[in-house]
């Protein structure tokens, strides 16, 4: 008797990539602007992040954990100088050709405590924002950045104080 | 800061993400990106393969040139160098000195070739001879000289005594191992209407013999 036959059947509901994109979109863009600094930058990249999703949805959807793969592109693209610098050209241009609405440079945020936090470490950057701009978890973190669940907690915590610091010294992060 | 205040920062700056950005409006962007990255995809891919058929097409066409079109080429070795011409064919004697004259065009070289009477063979005097037979001509070619069957140095003409200058070629056909000249660079064959066997009626053909073929 094939043993096989007594296991549970998992059967996963394929999400619908226009419910999965209006869910995210705004997420990775608050995640690229968190890590950017530039609006016109965090919405090209996003997009980018979830064009390239779309592309490969049939395959991207099956996997277990579809956010985290988005979140790991959207954070590989918003850490890289040159990509920012070509969405933000991109962004420019589609302005300029009156293919997007005119945009503020900035969300309406603290712009000196966002300040702060791209002034950290690439790795306190990104979970910093993961945890506080996407609500991520310790343990969700960890799957997106690969790394250990400890690890993310101590991320955390040295981001935190660091920030801390700058605001007890005045804004002097040196 | 309290730890509170960062979850509120966080906070902020997403709702503020929430309210500014158009997501429907975003997926409807996405989607015309999508289809604009595939047009150009595929427009690029078709230049890639019209370019590459004319590259390729071009390529088969100068490698499929029939071969009487392809000329045969030579370089000389060293240069400048006199080299040895057999010439079988009309070519222009002068009846009163024996002297063989030819004038010639050597790739747009136009030479008015000093050609000396090496060797006949034949019976009768030099003027009267007919038959077969080799002239064996010395002519100094220009540095630098590539020789190829259009190169071909006619010798012929209307002098006094061209008649006797005739040579036919043997009937059995041509090889021009037969000839046994090692010290000759060149052969060039001069066939017109009296062309050797293989050779189609009119058409020169070049043969070369010894040098850098």
């Amino acid at each position: 008797m094939d043993a096989r036959r007594d296991e549970p059947q998992v059967v996963r509901s394929v999400e619908r990539f226009d419910d999965f994109y209006l869910r995210e979109f705004p997420r990775m863009v608050a995640v690229a602007y968190g890590l950017s600094g530039s609006r016109w930058a965090a919405e090209e990249l996003a997009q980018e992040a979830l064009l390239r999703a779309y592309k490969s949805w049939n395959r991207i959807a099956t996997y277990d954990k579809p956010g985290a793969w988005l979140r790991r592109v959207t954070i590989n693209l918003s850490t890289s100088h040159v990509r920012r610098r070509i969405a933000e050209a991109k962004a420019v241009a589609l302005m300029a050709v009156g293919q997007r609405t005119p945009l503020e440079s900035h969300f309406d945020a603290d712009q000196f405590f966002w300040d702060q936090v791209r002034h950290l470490p690439r790795r306190q950057r990104e979970t910093f924002v993961l945890h506080y701009v996407d609500g991520l978890s310790a343990t969700e973190i960890s799957d997106v950045l690969d790394v250990a669940e400890s690890t993310v907690r101590t991320h955390l915590q040295r981001g935190r104080e660091a920030v801390t610091a700058t605001f007890d010294t005045g804004g002097d992060l040196s | 800061m309290k730890p509170d205040d960062f979850a509120r920062h966080g906070s902020a700056l997403l709702e503020s993400v929430r309210e500014q950005v158009d997501a429907p409006q975003g997926l409807e962007r996405l989607r015309r990106d999508e289809r604009n990255t595939r047009i150009v995809a595929v427009a690029v891919a078709a230049t890639a393969v019209v370019v590459f058929a004319l590259v390729g097409g071009l390529w088969w066409l100068s490698n499929d040139l029939p071969p009487a079109d392809q000329p045969t080429t030579t370089t000389l070795r060293a240069l400048p160098v006199e080299v040895s011409i057999v010439l079988l064919d009309e070519f222009t004697i002068d009846a009163q000195t024996g002297a063989c004259f030819g004038e010639g065009d050597l790739n747009g070289f136009t030479a008015s070739a000093p050609v000396s009477l090496v060797e006949t063979t034949g019976a009768g005097t030099l003027a009267e001879r007919t038959g077969e037979g080799t002239v064996i001509a010395t002519v100094e070619l220009p540095a630098g000289k590539v020789i190829t069957d259009a190169d071909v140095v006619v010798l012929g003409g209307s002098a006094p005594g061209a008649d006797a200058c005739r040579f036919t070629l043997p009937e059995t056909g041509l090889a021009i191992d037969d000839f046994h000249l090692p010290d000759v660079d060149i052969v060039v064959v001069l066939d017109t209407t009296r062309s050797s066997t293989d050779a189609t009626s009119g058409q020169r053909h070049t043969y070369f013999y010894g040098g850098d073929q």
